[in-house]
């Protein structure tokens, strides 16, 4: 018999043990003052052992009906999300920035070119590019502090602290076993009986879900704000990131335009390239090209190479912005704590990357391609 | 008007003489008397230079406005990165919690034995 059970028995035994102990001559004061210390701590035991039932009970509930959703893998999805967005506008801005010295130096160039001389405000638009790199490199550190934030919301959400806590719940365990063995059945439970180490189990589960929830959704609030107002940021300052690649169109063109107007360049490979299409060849040794049509030929080329690049720049931009808007929809889900799909996130990224890769191999090889993709959506 | 229509303002200001610059320079040199040539390569010169820099002052007046937000998005950035490293130490107190619960729950264990009914001799 346990201590419950023998604390259970003791109302039944209290008139045979007094009969027992007058018959044994003990004086009646005595016997009533015993019976009532015995009633206290029969009393007190109730006490504890109603507390303990209850507590029991509390974690049976919990054991069968402990069911709080874990945000931690949508959020650790968002800030994936969060951390490519955010590296792909390091990517974009740091593409602007060497943008802007190649815009200053080829204005150097067509100055040179057009046989203009410098001017008491040249220093001074020296300066103004300069200002402009340095505030464009302070975008891309601003982009990498974004990119560090989504890290540390990665690390929170991966998080899962229950491999720490599994050595603290077997101690814990063990005291409550301590407590009470046998198994308990939930009040108003047809179920199987629940032993008290599986309740723990779901309690402590249950806590450490609820602690990680109110952890990742404060943060997560927050980013909502922080990313809302980065796009703000990101979309007031659009025009000016697309005229950048507009302007780095229009020096190039030109650069290249006047040098084979001016017959300052051989222009035999970007000839072949249409040759080979057919099979042809340009007879060996190559002739000077002299002849106006080809030459007008050779530059409405290199406007059309020239055209899609930049249009990839200012695409990039868009997408950029466009990532950001569905970052923002990805954390307000997690709050709302619906079903999230990250097909859009997925494809809006690998779409900007496609983009970014094609502005840094300067090529139009897949223009058609990712305009076609952008244009598609 | 915006600052952003003043952007777009010189950015079309700026092209409409970047476009003629080199047909205006050459103009200069084939029909403007040879004296007059450098005055008027210069003048040229400073007109395409001033539209150049208010075009990109333009720009760079558009940056400088969020220069500000910029720096005080990066402060709460930076402040949210302390905060999450924080959350995450106390996810991490969480077995230590329940170490301390696993103290109350023994200490409790003994008191329910303290409560124990003796037998009077």
């Amino acid at each position: 018999m346990n201590f419950f059970d023998f604390m259970g028995d003791t109302n039944m035994l209290r008139p045979f043990v007094a009969d027992w102990q007058l018959a044994q001559g003990v004086e009646k004061e005595d016997i009533v003052q015993r019976i009532t210390c015995a009633a206290i701590t029969e009393r007190r035991a109730r006490h504890s052992r109603r507390c303990q039932c209850l507590l029991l009970a509390f974690l049976a509930i919990l054991g069968l009906t402990g069911c709080t959703r874990s945000v931690r893998p949508q959020a650790n999805k968002v800030a994936a999300a969060g951390k490519i967005t955010s590296e792909q506008m390091a990517a974009y801005y740091d593409t602007l920035a060497k943008d802007t010295v190649d815009v200053w130096e080829m204005t150097a160039f067509q100055r040179g070119f057009s046989g203009l001389p410098r001017t008491e405000l040249t220093q001074a638009l020296q300066k103004a590019y300069s200002d402009r790199y340095l505030a464009l490199l302070a975008r891309k550190r601003f982009a990498n502090t974004i990119s560090a934030t989504y890290t540390q919301f990665g690390n929170l959400a991966s998080y899962d602290s229950s491999e720490e806590v599994i050595a603290s719940v077997g101690k814990l365990n063990e005291a409550v076993q301590s407590l009470r063995g046998r198994p308990l059945i939930a009040p108003g439970s047809a179920a199987a009986p629940v032993s008290a180490t599986s309740a723990i189990n779901a309690l402590v589960t249950e806590l450490q879900t609820v602690a990680e929830n109110r952890a990742i959704l404060r943060e997560n609030q927050r980013l909502i704000a922080l990313v809302d107002r980065v796009r703000a940021v990101f979309d007031a300052e659009l025009p000016v990131y697309q005229s950048i690649a507009d302007d780095k169109r229009r020096v190039y063109t030109e650069a290249a335009q006047g040098l084979v107007r001016g017959k300052a360049v051989d222009s035999t490979a970007l000839v072949s390239r249409v040759l080979e299409a057919y099979e042809l060849k340009w007879p060996t040794p190559a002739p000077v090209f002299t002849d106006p049509n080809l030459i007008n030929a050779v530059v409405e080329v290199i406007e059309a190479r020239a055209t899609p690049i930049a249009r990839i720049s200012q695409d990039a931009g868009e997408e950029i912005s466009d990532a950001l808007g569905v970052l923002v929809s990805l954390h307000r889900k997690v709050v709302a704590g619906g079903p999230l799909t990250f097909q859009e996130m997925v494809q809006q990224n690998a779409l900007v990357q496609d983009l970014l890769d094609a502005l840094k191999a300067r090529t139009n090889i897949d223009v058609v391609r990712i305009i076609g993709t952008a244009e598609a959506r | 008007m915006t600052d952003l229509e003043v952007f777009q303002l010189y950015k079309e200001q700026y092209e409409a003489i970047d476009g003629k610059r080199q047909e205006l320079a050459d103009a200069i040199r084939q029909q403007v008397p040879a004296d007059q040539v450098s005055a008027r390569l210069k003048q040229l010169a400073l007109g395409w230079d001033q539209a150049h820099l208010n075009y990109i002052l333009a720009g760079n007046k558009i940056f400088d406005q969020n220069n500000e937000e910029i720096q005080r998005l990066s402060g709460a950035l930076k402040e949210a990165q302390g905060r999450i490293r924080e959350s995450l130490e106390d996810l991490r107190k969480v077995a230590k919690t329940l170490d301390q619960i696993t103290s109350v729950v023994a200490i409790a264990t003994s008191l329910l034995g303290l409560a124990s009914p003796k037998v009077v001799a």
